[in-house]
């Protein structure tokens, strides 16, 4: 049996325990991560998912449970946090507002610095994450306050690609940007994770990004693990999914709409490309012309 | 860790001092410093603490909250302590080198950490209790007669609020961008001092943008709903604040308090202290 990259054993985390605000936030969740999975990690608002993930790199430390990276336990002494860091990079919401140095290309260095790295090492990974983001060289010597929203938000995602950590973590990427903007920096992280064989874990909203990109999907909800499995054996369950306040993709909702109408159709498409191929089926079956 | 800053944080209840009316409030506040300049017996700390320790019990919020709140004066009150014992006048009881602690050194140094303490728990009960737009609204209502020689009270009330409301917003946001340097390998607790002052500009930089960037909305938000400041309309108030029977039983008790203490000037001394 495979080790897994990441592995969460009875992990709660409660914040502000003993005062009025006392909230679990995570309630005894287990999971394994693999490395090489493309996970989508859905939930409600305040379904412990932000909490969770941040459990992930060492930012938060549980309140009582286990995280071991690589098998190693993270609360073990000889553990170094700092490593957890640069192996598990997260990119948290709005990662723009995290910006600070003179320029994108210092800016984009500062996590390799940190890591001790050789100039010319990082001027090559500073180069190469630019290239994954989809930025020209030329902004390098901007100051990244004069860049536009979405450039911003790429170089920030330029800035932990850059450590290259095993585990990438984003957390709603995409929030506030346009449609095209969006479906740009989908389509570069998942580039990023089939080049670089890096764990990606997605924290999204959207339905039909976790379905196009994601080959596992985690689902949140009130502070547990409601299912974690392949994206189309969670998209079967659209009852509860609903009545967690999520969705499944348009286009299985389609499929069952089209099942409760009457037609014999597979409902666990989740993808225009399944979808195309399922009516293909049935118009060979003659169901529909 | 930046969380744990509870000075100034309001703990929402409805406890009945929760309820008293923030003018009150004020008002019981400042009359309870002054009574902790006049105590000067461990008789009267004694009934101060009692004192103050049964309006803590009644707005039912935990004892530990208030003690935290106490955590960054811990230098302060040492401090204090220190000088006081060391330096003041009377007849030594030890002596070594050029120190001498003498029987008042060692009562002063206990009144004034008493003092401090007390201060403290007491105005933290008005701040866990009072939440900041009441507290300015109260504060407003209280300096309104200033408004006639041509003091604008609205406005520093205004300004005032405004400041109170970003506080925890400044320290969520400063906790969020502390976290995103921390991902990136920022090393905030090791280092000179000289290297560590250089590690907060990935803090502070971020955090003065985000500043300047909510000010501006602010602004425009405001201006979008019409507000012109005082100078041309006459502004009201939502909420408009009566003064109940449990606030008169409130200043009653510490009027009580009061005289008592003023009665107890010259104390009985037990040992001296």
């Amino acid at each position: 049996m495979e080790t897994p990259i990441l592995r969460a054993e009875n992990l709660t985390h409660t914040y502000g325990i003993s005062t009025p605000f006392e909230k679990t936030a995570v309630d005894n969740v287990t999971l394994d991560i693999y490395s090489g999975d493309f996970i989508g990690v859905i939930g409600h608002t305040g379904s412990g998912k932000s909490t969770f993930i941040q459990h992930l790199n060492g930012i938060l430390k549980p309140t009582s449970g286990k995280l071991y990276f690589n098998g190693q336990d993270t609360s073990d002494k000889k553990f170094s946090k700092r490593d957890l860091r640069f192996n598990v990079g997260l990119v948290f919401q709005y990662p723009e507002y995290q910006l600070f140095e003179e320029t994108v290309e210092k800016d984009i260095s500062f996590g390799p610095k940190n890591m001790g790295l050789s100039e010319e090492e990082i001027h090559e990974r500073v180069m190469n994450s630019l290239r994954f983001v989809g930025l020209s060289e030329s902004v390098l010597d901007k100051s990244p306050f004069e860049l536009s929203g979405g450039q911003k938000r790429r170089v920030a995602i330029a800035g932990i690609m850059a450590m290259r950590p095993k585990v990438l973590i984003l957390d709603e990427p995409t929030a506030g940007l346009d449609p095209k903007g969006r479906d740009e920096i989908l389509s570069r992280i998942k580039e990023y994770h089939e080049e670089e064989k890096t764990t990606v874990l997605l924290v999204s909203h959207s339905m039909e990004d976790v379905a196009k990109n994601c080959n596992k999907v985690l689902v949140m909800n009130k502070a547990q693990v409601a299912f974690y499995d392949s994206v189309r054996e969670v998209f079967k369950h659209s009852a509860e999914l609903k009545s967690m306040r999520l969705n499944v993709p348009q286009i299985t909702n389609i499929f069952l709409d089209l099942k409760a109408k009457g037609y014999d159709v597979d409902t666990s498409v989740y993808t225009p490309e399944q979808a195309c191929a399922e009516i293909l089926r049935l118009r060979q079956k003659g169901e529909i012309k | 860790m930046i969380k744990d800053i509870t000075l100034g944080q309001f703990f929402p209840g409805n406890s009945i001092i929760h309820r008293l009316d923030p003018r009150m409030k004020i008002i019981l506040v400042m009359l309870y410093v002054v009574l902790l300049f006049v105590v000067n017996s461990a008789v009267g700390y004694a009934v101060m603490a009692v004192f103050t320790f049964a309006v803590i019990a009644l707005t039912k919020i935990p004892v530990k909250l208030y003690f935290r709140g106490l955590k960054p004066l811990l230098f302060i009150v040492v401090f204090t302590a220190i000088l006081n014992l060391f330096y003041s006048a009377g007849e030594p009881l030890v002596q070594f080198w050029i120190f001498k602690i003498t029987l008042n050194g060692i009562r002063t140094a206990i009144f004034m950490v008493l003092r401090i303490l007390l201060l403290v728990l007491g105005t933290s009960i008005l701040s866990y209790t009072t939440s900041p737009i009441v507290l300015t609204g109260g504060l407003e209502r209280l300096l309104s007669p200033l408004a006639k020689i041509k003091v604008p009270v609205q406005e520093f009330s205004m300004m005032m609020t405004i400041a109170l409301r970003f506080i925890p917003t400044l320290l969520e946001e400063t906790d969020k961008i502390m976290n995103a340097q921390k991902a990136r390998g920022a090393d905030f607790e090791t280092g000179s001092l000289i290297q560590r002052a250089k590690a907060l500009t990935p803090i502070l930089i971020p955090l003065f943008v985000s500043a300047f960037r909510r000010a501006d909305e602010l602004a425009v938000a405001m201006e979008c709903r019409g507000y012109t400041g005082t100078s041309t309309v006459k502004r009201t108030h939502l909420t408009q604040y009566k003064l109940h029977g449990y606030d008169f039983i409130a200043l009653a008790v510490l009027v009580i308090v009061f005289v008592l203490m003023i009665f107890m000037l010259n104390p009985i001394k037990i040992y001296g202290f």
